[in-house]
């Protein structure tokens, strides 16, 4: 009897020491969820414009500004950054201008990148570590005698998300 | 005390069996929860939305090859003849940026007659006419009362149109001379 009651005490040991083990066990992998998840972005302006210009003396019109960025999140922390155009420029007689006639050239490469939208596409326009605290952007706009005369307007989406 | 306190742990013990599955399950629990990705309890991400404006103006802008073309009587037979400008075809290029569903017309006004001006002798200005080639570019015969239609354009582009123009001669009714005349392109309807 003596030894059974033993045989339990030892046995209900082990299994508050197992218990305890599986605890710091899942304390120390379990970090990692418990971490702060937050990102802010921020852009300014909020709006640009493409001035109207002779396609013969420039074929290229830059934005009246160019567009500052600012990511902010935990220290060390990976973040990826997508633009988006959901559809081509248009104008309020419904008559449009590809979007792919947009682009913009990005700093600091890295972590940022050029490239040229595409209508209903995530473009990835840059990852990296850690905060970014002075991205530029300069959007362009290819100009054609092509186009109909009118003003088009299109809103594409920034989204970064902390990975 | 101590044999107390362990009963809050008499599940594990009373039956061994139970007691392994429970802690094997803890511990599989456990584990897989520290190590699933932290991906899959939350992903932060934050938007910005830009607008983007694109001002595209109507205009227009016209290109010649040659600013002047001339005709010469260069052999005399006494009857009328058709003469070709000295300069060859005169190519007439309009770039346009046109309001949607417009059309934009290509006009030649002549605003004189030739006239020598050292002996102030005229010369119809129509007798000089033209053909032409390119798409919406149309044949004509110069009027100083009234403009005449060059092309008749739809839409934005560039539109090239090649026109060759002749003079019509009449060596008894027209003499010798120097006759000069201006000619001015006009586009309306952009």
């Amino acid at each position: 009897m003596k030894m059974r009651k033993k045989k339990r005490v030892v046995l209900k040991t082990r299994s508050a020491f197992s218990l305890v083990v599986l605890l710091l066990l899942w304390v120390s992998t379990a970090e990692p969820v418990a971490r702060p998840q937050w990102i802010n972005l921020s852009i300014s302006p909020s709006a640009i414009s493409f001035p109207a210009a002779d396609p013969d003396d420039q074929p290229v019109v830059r934005a009246s500004n160019q567009m500052s960025l600012t990511i902010s999140l935990p220290q060390s922390r990976n973040w990826v950054l997508y633009l988006r155009a959901e559809g081509d420029l248009s104008s309020a007689q419904g008559v449009t201008i590809p979007i792919s006639n947009v682009s913009w050239v990005a700093s600091p490469k890295p972590p940022l990148l050029d490239g040229i939208l595409v209508a209903g596409k995530n473009i990835q326009l840059g990852s990296g570590q850690g905060r970014l605290y002075n991205g530029v952007l300069t959007f362009s706009f290819n100009n054609s005698w092509n186009y109909c005369a009118g003003t088009y307007n299109q809103i594409i989406t920034f989204t970064a998300t902390q990975l | 005390m101590k044999e107390q306190s362990f009963t809050r742990l008499r599940p594990f013990s009373r039956n061994k069996g139970s007691a392994k599955i429970f802690l094997l399950l803890l511990s599989s629990l456990f584990i897989v929860l520290g190590f699933l990705p932290e991906s899959l309890f939350s992903q932060a991400s934050d938007n910005a939305t830009l607008s983007l404006t694109a001002y595209v103006s109507a205009r227009c802008k016209i290109e010649v090859n040659t600013s002047m073309i001339s005709f010469t009587r260069s052999t005399w037979t006494g009857q009328p003849q058709t003469i070709a400008a000295n300069e060859g075809p005169f190519t007439l290029t309009i770039k346009m940026t046109s309001n949607s569903g417009s059309t934009v017309n290509v006009w030649l006004v002549a605003s004189s007659d030739l006239k020598d001006a050292s002996t102030g002798y005229t010369i119809p200005i129509g007798t000089i006419s033209w053909t032409a080639q390119g798409a919406g570019f149309c044949a004509g015969q110069l009027n100083n009362a009234s403009p005449v239609l060059a092309a008749r354009l739809s839409g934005s582009g560039i539109f090239n149109g090649s026109l060759n123009f002749s003079f019509a001669d009449d060596p008894k009714n027209f003499a010798p001379g120097n006759y000069q005349a201006t000619v001015t392109i006009l586009v309306t309807g952009i």
